[in-house]
């Protein structure tokens, strides 16, 4: 099993976006794919269709805590030929406080929590786990980050971006040292029509080492907003959309990336 | 119960009669596959359409079965093993080892000769690696064994040549070269390559030979002065072979040299792009790449070296911030140009672009490198590549689909000389030294053509050239034949002027590789007159009844044909990826009574003549016929066909013993006949509408629409104005929108805004809407001047296919007659029309390469 961890500076850079995408896109590469929502706001089951009144997922799942296969849900299949379905596991909308719930409490004393419960969910050897993180919850970023054989910072180009940068990379590095500091800075929502916005991404390529940066960039695309209104991936909205193109080379550079690291 | 419904489908689809055959063959198949294979829309490398391209099971024609037994036939006998991937021979079913069983007999052969050439091939590889290392110096093993063994060749083939035979012996010993050609033929490498060479010399050297001792005609004046004629043109067209085969015997192919890693070690270049009358939209796309030539901004100096001495030439020079010189008068023309600017600028080299000579930002960085790395070095050439279709390709329509008329030259020749160190200087897209070129008085203006006799100047005074067969330029080709015939007549006589004013057999400094390559360039042009007397040659005997070729007609096939064989079989392998056999008499005949004037001038006095500016960036507003320029081909067809009527004639009439002699003739003409329609067909000129020529690409890039969705999208073509793009989703733009789409120039994305006019399904174009310099500059950034802009458009696996060529050649001089019917007998059109037809339906007879999708022009 493989996790990779999604995490940003900002809010609304779009780790659920890319985390939702990606998991079809792997899919339809062949590998096990799920993407587990660990953000409070519960907002990737909204990608696959699912009811948003509906308020189940894993964090107020009765009986054994942080069991992810049994709150994982099974996306209809997508509208291509291949009609290859995504996985996704909903954070869930808990009545009570965050920091309130046994969940949480369980967290804090136990650090290893995520690790264990992600250790006893029946996921296949192959499987990838896509975690989506958020600053609200930073015990459960934390936890994910640490544990994560590969985390993707996701970065817009803007100067807000860069005035986040410095406290940034200290959670970041915080987090992974057992993992050499190692992570990848992806960026998403380039518009490289702007002036502003590709001095940006000069600046970042400029600050940040290559083999940090991921070697593709994702544009700004209003297919995205689109589909999420009415609940679809882009791929099933507008196939030809840039978005979806570009997450499918992401998928593709995903999986080179865990081959050559399998391969020593 | 299948078999039933695939009755019932094809009975859907075709008529009874070919769906019975197609019954039919599914029984053999039946019978003797006994895979589970299915038999249609199998494409795989063995499926039956693989071997049978001519053939459509689905839809039979009447005489398939005879197609069938032709390519079967020709497949067995003649096609080459190399066409076999060795590893497959056990899959095959029985059926198609059947087919192949003579190949793979041939393919086992053919590995253990393979194995047989190894140390050859590892002496090979030695040697290459050796003469890139030294630059173009072969060393030879010197000494007694050398000479012995060389002593010792040439008495061998010096008795093959001389010793007479009896027609019989003649015909065996022929026919044994021949089997030795056609079994290296097909093995890659150059050892067999040479082999091939020196046969074809051997053989044409005996017939040469043999019409020098035998078959002068001494009892008329008027026969031997005729027969001299014929042999002077022959001896002529013997000579150029031979010296071609030395030219192209080993083509260097030279890599790039690396430039040190520190930056303050590459000298200063000055860039010049002289211009006279072109106008600036041809001129600016020139000096806004050459600005984003990737180089140490303070020693790249760009002048724009203007003798039209225009007021908007100086205007943008000045907004855009490159240098603009003019001088007080316009003595010598391009090469005068080029001289005063020497004088006025200051860089170590000098880099020049014709003004429609588009620079890749790649330029200086791969050239540059060799002149540190050889301080003798004085020039570098890189390739004249062109995005425009030449006359041939424009009129013929055969842009990008087989070699261009230049591609001989800038893909072969040059690196052929390169090997001799003796790469000639073209013009343009050249780098040179600035001090060995001063040393030489500058730019030569003795002559027309500057640039191949500055070259030799240099070469003169021991510096050396070299030549990098990467395309880093690109620009226009000439528009209209007429234009082009004017190049090549000022190129014929710079030539002949060179070659009389500063000879490259005599004077200093020269080695013998060099005097060769200058010879064979120079000589190559004055084959003007010698294909006139091969085109009327055989109107001689048929129309004067005067033997120019004083000997038996079966001696003259036995002497003859061998002779032609060889050249064009060998031709085919050593130039065959680089000019299509049976191309260059066309290309040769269509120039032959336009350069013989100037060059006969020119070889009398040398001083005549002024420099003509070849017209580029034109248009061809509708479609006409060139008829003043088919003037010279028009009669000797006309001529041709007097001799193909008396021909005729004398077949039904004449003496007996004439008859063969008849014949060949007959057959000569009938060659002729259609190499000259096919000059004509060239005239035809071609409409051309757009001032702007696309570059076809596949290049990802995306879309911005208005309302800030992206789509992905591929840029197919492109030009200054303009560009085409496919988009998978037909309703993503509409007419008269305007959008944005990105590219990359360098490692930079750039954005350019366009406005749709018009949309086919996926198909968007769009005209660019770059207001400012900045996107005009990135936007070239982003295309023509992108490093691999021009590289992989020369399709690898462009084989020649003797066949083919030559079919295609037919139908050319097939569509010169039409023509011509057109204009002088219109009612004898429809029958002109038949001819094609028929030719057509005959040409589908022909065997076809396995694989090939069965094209025709």
């Amino acid at each position: 099993m493989k996790i990779i961890a999604l995490c940003s500076a900002t809010p609304g850079a779009g780790c659920t976006t890319i985390a939702s995408h990606l998991v079809l896109a792997m899919q339809r590469l062949g590998r096990h794919a799920v993407v587990l929502d660990g953000d409070p706001r519960n907002q990737v089951r909204l990608h696959f269709g699912m009811d948003p009144r509906e308020r189940d997922g894993w964090w107020i799942k009765d009986g054994e805590p942080f069991c992810f296969s049994d709150a994982a849900y099974v996306a209809a299949p997508a509208l291509d030929a291949a009609q290859i379905s995504a996985h996704f596991i909903p954070f869930g909308e808990s009545s009570v406080m965050l920091e309130a719930d046994s969940n949480y409490q369980t967290m804090v004393r136990s650090p290893k929590a995520l690790e264990h419960g992600l250790a006893e969910s029946a996921f296949a050897d192959d499987a990838i786990v896509f975690i989506t993180t958020s600053d609200q919850f930073s015990l459960l970023q934390y936890q994910a980050l640490s544990i994560a054989d590969e985390v993707i910072a996701v970065a817009t180009p803007n100067p807000l971006w860069q005035l986040q940068l410095s406290r940034f990379y200290q959670t970041i590095r915080s987090t992974r040292a057992e993992h050499d500091n190692s992570f990848r800075v992806l960026v998403n929502q380039c518009r490289p029509e702007v002036r502003l916005c590709n001095d940006m991404v000069q600046l970042m390529q400029a600050e940040i080492s290559a083999e940090v940066m991921i070697p593709l960039v994702l544009h700004q695309d209003q297919h995205v907003p689109e589909a999420l209104a009415t609940q679809q991936l882009v791929d099933d909205y507008q196939p030809a959309a840039q978005f979806a193109k570009e997450v499918d080379a992401l998928a593709l550079w995903l999986q080179a990336q865990l081959m050559d690291r399998d391969n020593g | 119960m299948m078999l039933t419904e695939h009755w019932r489908q094809w009975r859907r689809q075709a008529t009874r009669g070919s769906s019975i055959v197609h019954l039919l063959i599914i029984y053999a198949h039946a019978l003797l596959v006994n895979d589970q294979q299915p038999l249609r829309g199998s494409h795989s490398k063995y499926s039956f359409h693989y071997w049978f391209p001519q053939i459509n099971v689905n839809h039979l024609r009447p005489l398939d079965p005879i197609r069938m037994v032709i390519q079967l036939l020709w497949l067995m006998l003649f096609k080459g093993p190399s066409e076999l991937p060795d590893n497959t021979v056990a899959t095959q079913s029985r059926f198609r080892r059947s087919v192949t069983h003579y190949k793979n007999k041939a393919l086992m052969r053919y590995k253990s000769l393979r194995r047989l050439l190894l140390p050859i091939k590892r002496w090979q590889r030695r040697i290459s690696k050796k003469t890139i290392a030294l630059s173009a110096e072969i060393t030879w093993a010197g000494g007694w064994v050398l000479y012995l063994t060389l002593a010792v060749i040439l008495i061998g083939l010096g008795l093959i040549i001389t010793i007479p035979m009896a027609t019989g012996a003649q015909v065996i010993m022929l026919l044994a070269f021949w089997s030795v050609a056609m079994w290296v033929r097909d093995i890659p490498g150059r050892i067999p390559m040479m082999l091939m060479m020196i046969i074809s010399i051997t053989v044409s050297t005996r017939y040469i030979w043999w019409r020098v001792t035998h078959t002068l005609n001494w009892d008329s004046g008027l026969n031997l002065t005729l027969g001299l004629l014929l042999l002077a043109a022959e001896l002529y067209a013997w000579t150029i072979l031979i010296l071609g085969y030395i030219q192209t015997a080993w083509p260097l192919q030279r890599k790039v040299a690396q430039l040190p890693a520190d930056t303050s070690l590459w000298p200063s270049v000055d860039v010049y792009i002289p211009t006279y009358n072109e106008p600036l939209h041809v001129v600016r796309n020139t000096i806004l790449a050459a600005q984003q030539i990737e180089w140490p901004q303070e020693k790249l100096n760009i002048y724009v070296l203007d003798d039209g001495k225009r007021a908007d030439f100086k205007a943008f020079c000045a907004e855009v911030g490159v240098g603009y010189l003019i001088r007080p008068n316009n003595y010598h023309a391009k090469a005068g140009n080029l001289n005063h600017a020497l004088t006025q600028t200051s860089g170590e080299y000098i880099t020049i672009f014709d003004c429609d000579h588009i620079p890749t930002r790649s330029f200086l960085q791969l050239t540059v490198g060799w002149f540190l790395r050889d301080p003798k070095l004085a020039l570098l050439q890189t390739p004249h590549h062109f995005f425009s279709p030449d006359p041939f390709e424009k009129n013929l329509n055969l842009f990008r689909s087989r070699p261009n008329e230049g591609e001989l030259f800038y893909g072969l020749i040059q690196d052929g000389n390169d090997l001799w160190n003796a790469s000639f200087f073209c013009g343009s897209c050249a780098v040179l030294k600035r001090g060995p070129l001063e040393e030489v008085g500058g730019i030569a203006v003795e002559t027309v053509t500057e640039d191949a006799h500055t070259a030799l100047k240099l070469h003169r005074r021991g510096y050396s050239s070299a030549y990098l067969n990467i395309p880093q330029a690109a620009g226009l080709a000439t528009e209209t034949l007429a234009a082009h015939i004017g190049q090549r007549m000022r190129w014929a006589r710079g030539m002949a002027q060179i070659f009389r004013i500063d000879n490259p057999l005599r004077g200093k400094g020269l080695n013998w590789g060099q005097r060769l390559c200058y010879l064979n360039a120079m000589l190559y042009f004055l084959n003007g007159l010698p294909r006139l007397i091969f085109l009327t040659a055989p109107l001689a005997f048929l129309l004067l009844g005067s033997y120019l070729v004083f000997a038996p007609a079966i001696m003259i096939a036995a002497y003859a044909l061998p002779h032609i064989i060889h050249a064009n079989l060998t031709n085919s392998r050593t130039q065959g990826r680089f000019r299509n056999s049976f191309w260059a008499e066309m290309y040769e005949t269509v120039l032959a009574w336009y350069i013989f004037r100037p060059t006969t001038v020119a070889l009398f006095a040398p001083h005549k003549g002024k420099f003509n500016v070849t017209a580029k960036g034109g248009l061809t507003e509708r479609s006409f016929f060139d008829w003043k320029i088919s003037v010279p081909y028009v009669v000797l067809v006309a001529m041709s066909f007097t001799g193909l009527g008396f021909g005729i004639w004398r077949l039904a009439y004449g003496p007996e013993d004439q008859f063969l002699t008849v014949i060949l003739n007959l057959l000569w003409v009938f060659y002729n006949l259609i190499i000259l329609g096919g000059a004509v067909a060239v005239a035809e000129e071609a409409r051309q509408v757009r001032v702007a020529h696309r570059i076809a690409v596949q290049r990802p890039t995306h879309v911005l629409t208005k309302g800030g969705h992206r789509y992905h999208a591929t840029l197919v073509d492109y030009s200054e104005h303009g560009v085409a793009l496919t988009i998978k989703y037909p309703h993503a733009l509409a007419i008269d929108e305007v959008f944005q789409f990105t590219l990359t120039a360098g490692e930079r994305p750039v954005s350019f805004r366009a406005r749709v006019i018009s949309v086919r399904d996926q198909s968007v174009g769009a005209i660019l809407l770059l207001n400012t310099l900045e996107e005009q500059r990135n936007f070239v950034g982003a295309t023509f001047s992108r490093a691999d802009a021009w590289l992989g458009w020369r399709d690898a696996d462009n084989l020649d296919q003797p066949i083919r060529s030559l079919r295609e050649v037919v139908a050319i001089g097939l569509r010169g007659y039409q023509r011509m019917a057109k204009q002088f007998v219109p009612f004898l059109e429809p029958i002109f029309v038949h001819f094609q037809t028929l030719w057509l339906w005959l040409t589908t007879l022909l065997p076809q390469r396995p694989g090939s999708r069965g094209e025709l022009l």
